[in-house]
């Protein structure tokens, strides 16, 4: 175990009880990540980061494909292996997301189709790497494929809230949920992934 | 580039939706501001986005265990070190504005910090962004040594991750200082140092 607790449901207090109930309910999933455990140990954090993620992940008009794209791109880029591992699992289970699309997110940015979403990808990486490079002629690309203001909101806070949890799992050293793990290894990504980021 | 990159004048203001007036209101509140930084103008593209934001501002700088100060201080180290003129100057007019003495010493280098235990978890909040990977159970313990609780050091890493993806929004959507900031500035003889 790491360094922080996790703070299960059954030790939870009453507010972060029922946004656990929040956070299983807009995943579909039946058990909250670690991700959000660990930070219920600093209840206005996890209050910060969790109404980020219903707005920024579950809100909008933005399509939670394309979120989630953009959340595993940073994630690899981060080398963060808990978001990735995750992010990759959400990608991989959705409907929409293709596995010629995860290939190109985890080997070469280059070869993703349609240029549309290479763009939008390569817009957030920047973000990443380095925002001050971006120019006025980044806005425009993503304008001249019909991406509106407002989708372009969407796509940079979304690198910005991916960024920030990111960021804050690896200081954290949050580790791997076991589910996940074994999720990937079945599906053949497993390896893939710590070569990804190990390699 | 003269302008944002992504458009929210003043003047549309009228025209914005209910909640993102709400919003607005809200931050100039706790802020303490009659105008809204630039900054969250072009957010208000997306009425989501903007809350998602403002919502990690709320909850992490007015909220929480660890005092405004140090928090402000963390997000000034961070924005001068990514050499962002808009987050450097703003939270440079705040930090004066709040009377913080270690504002002077943050300018001339983390090492002229005199207070040993604010420098440290200035430190570590900047190795917590710079090589987030790296932090260590040595790095957890020294903050503890520190007498930072579990729960504050989430904190201080909560605060750091959300100031450098602040810095980076603002320098993505070229965010123009604004007039009132350099205005206090100018007033108080302050010069950004970035």
């Amino acid at each position: 175990m790491g360094y922080f607790e996790l703070i299960t449901e059954d030790q939870a207090g009453p507010k972060e009880k029922s946004s656990y109930v929040e956070i299983k309910n807009v995943f579909g999933i039946t058990s909250v990540p670690d991700f959000f455990l660990a930070l219920a140990s600093s209840s206005d954090t996890f209050s910060a980061a969790w109404g980020a993620y219903k707005e920024i992940l579950a809100g909008g008009i933005l399509p939670q494909q394309i979120k989630e794209i953009i959340f595993l791109a940073v994630a690899l880029n981060r080398r963060c292996i808990y978001c990735s591992s995750t992010h990759l699992a959400v990608c991989d289970m959705i409907d929409g997301i293709s596995s010629a699309e995860i290939d190109a997110l985890m080997d070469d940015i280059t070869q993703l189709t349609p240029q549309r979403i290479q763009d939008i990808v390569t817009f957030a990486i920047k973000y990443v790497e380095s925002p001050t490079a971006i120019t006025e002629e980044d806005f425009k690309n993503l304008d001249e494929h019909g991406i509106s203001e407002r989708e372009v909101t969407e796509i940079i806070t979304m690198a910005g809230l991916a960024y920030y949890a990111i960021n804050i799992a690896q200081a954290m050293g949050i580790e791997v949920e076991t589910e996940i793990s074994e999720y990937l290894a079945e599906h053949n990504l497993q390896e893939r992934l710590k070569q990804r980021i190990y390699g | 580039m003269g302008k944002a990159a992504l458009q929210m004048e003043e003047s549309h203001e009228p025209q914005l939706d209910s909640e993102v007036v709400a919003t607005f209101q809200e931050i100039k509140d706790l802020f303490e501001v009659d105008f809204v930084p630039e900054f969250f103008k072009p957010l208000a593209n997306s009425p989501s986005g903007l809350r998602g934001i403002w919502n990690i501002y709320k909850s992490t700088l007015f909220a929480g265990e660890i005092p405004r100060s140090i928090k402000e201080l963390i997000f000034l180290a961070i924005a001068i070190q990514n050499k962002c003129v808009y987050c450097t100057s703003i939270h440079m007019a705040i930090s004066h504005q709040m009377k913080l003495p270690e504002m002077t010493d943050l300018l001339g280098g983390l090492e002229n910090v005199k207070n040993t235990r604010l420098r440290l978890i200035l430190q570590k909040a900047l190795k917590s962004v710079n090589s987030p990977r790296s932090m260590s159970q040595q790095d957890y313990e020294e903050l503890e040594e520190a007498s930072l609780s579990k729960s504050e050091i989430i904190e201080v890493f909560g605060m750091a991750s959300f100031s450098i993806s602040v810095v980076k929004l603002a320098q993505s959507l070229k965010v123009e200082v604004d007039e009132q900031v350099t205005k206090y500035l100018n007033e108080n003889k302050l010069v950004c140092p970035v």
